[in-house]
């Protein structure tokens, strides 16, 4: 498993806090590939950002990594001391946030925050940097650059704001992009925008990607492969037709079903029945036991683990549903 | 038929000058005094029947929530007129408006912010009630309430709780169970599920259709979700900047839509099975300021098909086959 660009292996990343230990993630392998675009979906507080936030190694306290690899290019980043930490974070790996309304400073100009990541990272002339910068503006599509540059924040609108942390993002040309719900905050015809200019740039520059969204229909549309996160553990992963199309385990099952679909409809939508158990207290054995229509007794005392059911195609469950 | 609801040529503008000074500018060597209004909604026309589903559609900012809260008169209207059962209440104050609040109930996006904290569960769904007057006893109050507690899924061991004891779902329960205790006739639902999670989100939608099925009012669901609002919809209006611009039966516009704007914004809707067969229309640019109106049609300075006439004149929303009503020039002979 050397040759893959990103490995993560038995990651466990728990907060403690006073009213106990939180395993946010427990126990996550998987790896990302040059030019390939993984998606990461879950409900809230599933721990796919806190897995996206530890890559970045911006895990906090009360956050800890306790055990795990996160091997990127053959170094294992936890060992990574702060300042090695910082010749990766922005350079060999970007960014893009939620929110474009409060991931920029509104107290400089784009051009500013443009050029921070290249002092950083490389030794070009102020002259190249602007050129750099125009050149990136111009490739996420706002026009008139060369006055754009001299902007602030406040002077865009939400989607370009977007567009330029997404030009951040790719200003030092990274190896990987982590991109958390980079567009939910976007209305339907700005996302269709950005989700279709990000699919663009990171083929293009063979970047990999992991996009991490609660939502599936834009994972279905943007991504080579899939995970479906449930209370800190993978329960299914494989390509997205995989999961999209034949997938198998209960959770992912419902959850497909659970979206009003567009092209038809339909009486009734299928529902999980009850909650998201809480966190701190789970269930002994598979967390999605409780709400799930095939769980057994083994289902309630062991946790399953990952196995492959087809090449590439894993899910965490003893009884995988036959379709 | 008698409309339940009739919204006709409905406006709303909000006045968001800054102080006094920074309105007074310098335009041609002349001290003006210039005002800043948002044109929020700009002439829109629909009708609600008895049991009907009107989904309204739009982007962020396009005037659905003020609609929604102009018609139940939590601003007055700056034009245009609202109709409940037949009955003008355009000009209603406070007091007059207080039956009619019987009849349209609201249910809120924000389940955490439209609950009062300090309320315990059962006094947050009689309180309503208490305002049906004497029509019903202090324990006939309560037996409603735990009977609707219970059909929306909440049970005796709830009753005494806050709302911060609950989850988001929960809330929305909480909040659905309110807005029912008054028999209402419409209710008017703003983005109900968006701040839920997708499995809730399908509990809560399901429950939602069962209610009307069982009680048989109407639904005014707002929402910018189009998954949503096709499943749940049996008539949609679709909005742009204030203008309402495609309204007809949901099938038949999420099938075949007609104005660019449906078009462009059902073409990007992302989706997880088969897409919707609709010709891709990329639209350029971003919606303009509802500061300055663009002149004739409000999508004219996005649309790939605009021509002279469209910044000339503002298309009327028109009906060209039945149940179906467009705004749009390009649809004209």
């Amino acid at each position: 498993m050397t040759d893959k660009l990103l490995s993560i292996r038995g990651l466990k990343i728990y907060f403690h806090t006073f009213a106990g230990v939180i395993k946010a993630v427990d126990g996550v392998d998987f790896s990302v590939d040059e030019g390939e675009i993984l998606g990461v979906v879950g409900e809230s507080g599933c721990g796919k950002s806190v897995v996206g936030f530890s890559i970045m190694g911006l895990t906090e306290p009360p956050g800890r990594i306790e055990t795990g690899e996160i091997r990127f290019n053959g170094v294992n980043l936890p060992d990574l001391d702060e300042r090695r930490m910082r010749k990766i974070r922005g350079k060999e790996i970007a960014m893009v946030f939620q929110d474009p309304m409060t991931s920029l400073n509104p107290l400089y100009t784009i051009q500013d925050q443009m050029e921070e990541v290249m002092k950083l990272h490389g030794d070009m002339t102020a002259e190249q940097r602007k050129n750099r910068c125009i050149e990136l503006l111009t490739e996420v599509g706002i026009s008139q650059p060369q006055t754009r540059l001299k902007n602030y924040p406040h002077q865009f609108s939400g989607g370009m704001r977007q567009r330029v942390i997404v030009a951040i993002a790719l200003a030092s040309n990274p190896k990987l992009v982590i991109a958390d719900e980079p567009t939910t905050a976007l209305d339907v015809t700005i996302q269709s925008q950005i989700l279709k200019l990000m699919k663009r740039l990171v083929k293009e520059h063979r970047t990999a990607m992991i996009l991490i969204t609660h939502d599936l229909a834009v994972v279905s549309e943007m991504t080579d492969k899939i995970m479906v996160m449930y209370c800190g553990r993978i329960v299914e992963k494989g390509t997205r037709d995989d999961i999209i199309n034949r997938c198998r385990h209960p959770y992912t099952i419902g959850l497909l079903g659970s979206i009003p679909k567009l092209a038809s409809r339909q009486n009734r939508l299928f529902q999980i029945p009850g909650m998201v158990p809480n966190i701190m207290n789970l269930p002994p054995g598979c967390s999605f036991a409780p709400r799930c229509d095939y769980a057994k007794d083994r289902c309630r005392t062991v946790h399953p683990e990952l196995a492959d059911i087809e090449p590439g195609h894993e899910t965490a469950c003893y009884y995988p549903v036959e379709r | 038929m008698n409309h339940l609801l009739e919204v006709s040529e409905l406006e709303q503008r909000f006045d968001v000058s800054p102080g006094f000074f920074d309105r007074l500018k310098i335009r041609n060597g002349r001290l003006r005094y210039q005002k800043s209004i948002v044109h929020a909604v700009n002439g829109v026309s629909f009708q609600i029947d008895p049991g009907e589903v009107f989904g309204l559609v739009g982007e962020s900012g396009c005037g659905k929530s003020t609609i929604a809260k102009t018609i139940i008169k939590l601003y007055e209207p700056a034009g245009g007129r609202i109709k409940i059962n037949g009955e003008d209440i355009t000009s209603y104050d406070y007091k007059k408006m207080m039956p009619v609040r019987k009849m349209i109930q609201m249910i809120f996006q924000d389940p955490y912010a439209s609950l009062n904290p300090r309320l315990k569960v059962m006094d947050i769904v009689t309180e309503p009630m208490a305002f049906k007057g004497a029509a019903y006893g202090k324990a006939e109050i309560r037996e409603k309430a735990m009977e609707l507690l219970k059909r929306v899924g909440l049970g005796a061991e709830h009753v005494n709780r806050y709302p911060h004891q609950f989850s988001g779902g929960q809330r929305q329960r909480i909040g659905i169970a309110r807005a029912l205790s008054v028999e209402p006739q419409l209710v008017i639902a703003d983005e109900p599920v968006s701040a839920l999670d997708v499995s809730i989100q399908a509990q809560i939608l399901n429950l939602m259709m069962d209610l009307k099925d069982e009680f048989g009012f109407s639904y005014l669901f707002i929402t910018h979700d189009l998954s949503v609002v096709r499943h749940i919809s049996d008539r949609i209006g679709v909005m742009y900047l204030g203008f309402l611009v495609e309204t007809g039966p949901s099938d038949e516009v999420f099938l075949n839509p007609r104005h660019p704007y449906t078009q462009a914004l059902l073409s990007a809707a992302p989706s997880v099975d088969e897409k919707l067969h609709i010709e891709p229309l990329d639209i350029k640019g971003e919606v303009p300021t509802a500061l300055e109106l663009p002149t004739g049609c409000g999508f004219q300075t996005r649309c790939p098909f605009a021509f002279d006439r469209c910044a000339r004149e503002r298309p009327r929303l028109v009906s060209r086959t039945s149940g179906r009503m467009e705004a749009c020039h390009l649809l004209d002979p």
